[in-house]
């Protein structure tokens, strides 16, 4: 968060800000963003109009603010300990679990808390979308990060390409989330970040040593 | 048997259809480009050139207008795959082309927005109401089956080895697809659509029975772009 709009505030003003955050971004994470007005933010957060209009311009100004929220969301969630430094199978593998263990609790209700966020602001101003994009960054360069550890150790070969990988790992997040919110079905979701974790798997050197590239010519 | 909806709309003339069809159009691009709450009937009724008493003639509310964007919009995905240019996407060869037509598909379109794709209308309807995510569901499940059946064949001719599950193929797949679109979209940039769509491929090809298949294929970088450092 920036600390040129926070820094005015003092540290009961910034926890009721945050209050509004949160109950913001609860209403958008359920019922969309077009469908949250500022009068149910309120409301839901029990406090009176003069001091929404004193923490938030509009509410454009609350919107990026819970992207900034949620962007943190996904950067707690990814940086959590049993996930370690996603710079191992092991850790891929219980980053995708701790995926599908959240199904009923969140995708099957709202989708990704950030993707839906990002897709339903598609045709937003260009701050929006710089915005957007930035968390997007943030979210693939914890990724790219643990998978180059990873090919500098050899767990992966040469021709894996990390930002490549980070990408695929984290559009099927995205897809699969989507469509699991769409169907109610656990299954798009499960299926899609298993298929980018073998994905990943599949650039592991292979048993036989030497990379795959190299094999031997096909018959047909 | 078909949806009330859908016996409507056969029922009508080329002409009536013509009409309701603009109609559709019009209510789709309003729902992606100014959102679902400021696409009231009045302004549908305005974009299309129709009105009022037409626009109620081919849909009862809004409800049943957003129920026929979205079918509509799920009949252009069904069509872009059954394309003659795709063969009966049953083989690798398909496959790579179905990545090339991907690509071209979105330059045309480009990635500012304003085009009613599946993953745009998902994004915008899906927390409206249960009705309206229905049918997304359902636009969903005639996608997955459609590549399903696609993938079966494939398995059926034997290109793909017996563990290859055509319907957990299908499902990454499309999500590979949906969630490339939104960064595409949220970028404004191609990149993540290339490399969503190199992805299903390639994991396509990790079941392939012919071993010079199963390599992964490099993905593409589009020209002029840089990937995930950004200026700021």
């Amino acid at each position: 968060m920036n600390d040129d709009s926070t820094s005015r505030f003092t540290r009961k003003g910034l926890a009721t800000r945050a209050r509004i955050v949160g109950a913001a971004a609860k209403l958008m994470f359920e019922r969309g963003v077009a469908n949250t007005s500022i009068d149910e933010v309120r409301g839901s957060a029990g406090v009176g109009g003069s001091q929404i209009s004193h923490y938030f311009r509009d509410k454009r100004d609350l919107t990026r603010q819970v992207i900034a929220s949620r962007r943190n969301d996904v950067v707690a969630f990814h940086t959590q300990p049993r996930l370690g430094a996603l710079d191992s199978f092991d850790a891929l593998q219980a980053w995708a679990d701790a995926c599908v263990a959240d199904v009923d609790t969140v995708y099957r209700l709202g989708g990704c808390v950030y993707g839906s966020l990002a897709g339903e602001l598609i045709d937003a101003d260009d701050e929006i979308h710089d915005d957007l994009a930035d968390g997007y960054d943030e979210w693939l360069d914890l990724f790219r990060t643990g998978l180059t550890a990873m090919q500098r150790r050899g767990d992966l070969r040469n021709d894996a390409d990390p930002r490549h990988l980070a990408v695929a790992l984290v559009i099927a997040h995205q897809g699969g989330a989507m469509i699991t919110h769409a169907t109610g079905d656990a299954e798009p979701l499960r299926v899609a970040v298993n298929a980018a974790i073998d994905y990943v798997r599949s650039f592991a050197p292979q048993p036989g040593g030497g990379s795959s590239r190299s094999g031997r010519r096909p018959k047909s | 048997m078909a949806h009330p909806d859908v016996q409507d709309e056969q029922r009508l003339t080329p002409k009536g259809r013509a009409t309701r069809d603009r109609i559709v159009q019009a209510a789709a691009e309003l729902i992606v480009t100014e959102g679902l709450a400021a696409s009231n009937m009045e302004r549908v009724r305005k974009a299309a050139s129709v009105s009022g008493s037409q626009l109620a003639h081919y849909f009862t509310d809004k409800s049943a207008l957003i129920r026929a964007v979205v079918r509509r919009q799920i009949g252009v995905v069904l069509d872009f795959h059954r394309q003659p240019k795709l063969g009966d996407l049953d083989s690798f060869d398909d496959f790579e082309r179905w990545i090339d037509l991907n690509m071209r598909y979105l330059r045309r379109i480009g990635t500012s927005g304003g085009t009613p794709t599946f993953h745009a209308l998902t994004a915008q309807l899906a927390k409206s109401d249960e009705t309206t995510r229905a049918t997304l569901a359902a636009g969903y499940w005639q996608w997955i089956g459609l590549l399903e059946a696609a993938i079966a064949r494939m398995k059926g001719h034997g290109v793909l080895v017996a563990q290859a599950d055509p319907r957990r193929l299908a499902m990454a797949i499309v999500s590979a697809h949906q969630g490339g679109g939104t960064l595409a979209f949220t970028y404004r940039a191609e990149w993540p659509h290339a490399d969503a769509t190199r992805f299903a491929v390639n994991y396509l090809r990790m079941f392939a029975t012919n071993p010079a298949e199963r390599i992964p294929r490099p993905p593409r970088r589009p020209r002029g772009r840089r990937a995930t450092t950004r200026v700021h």
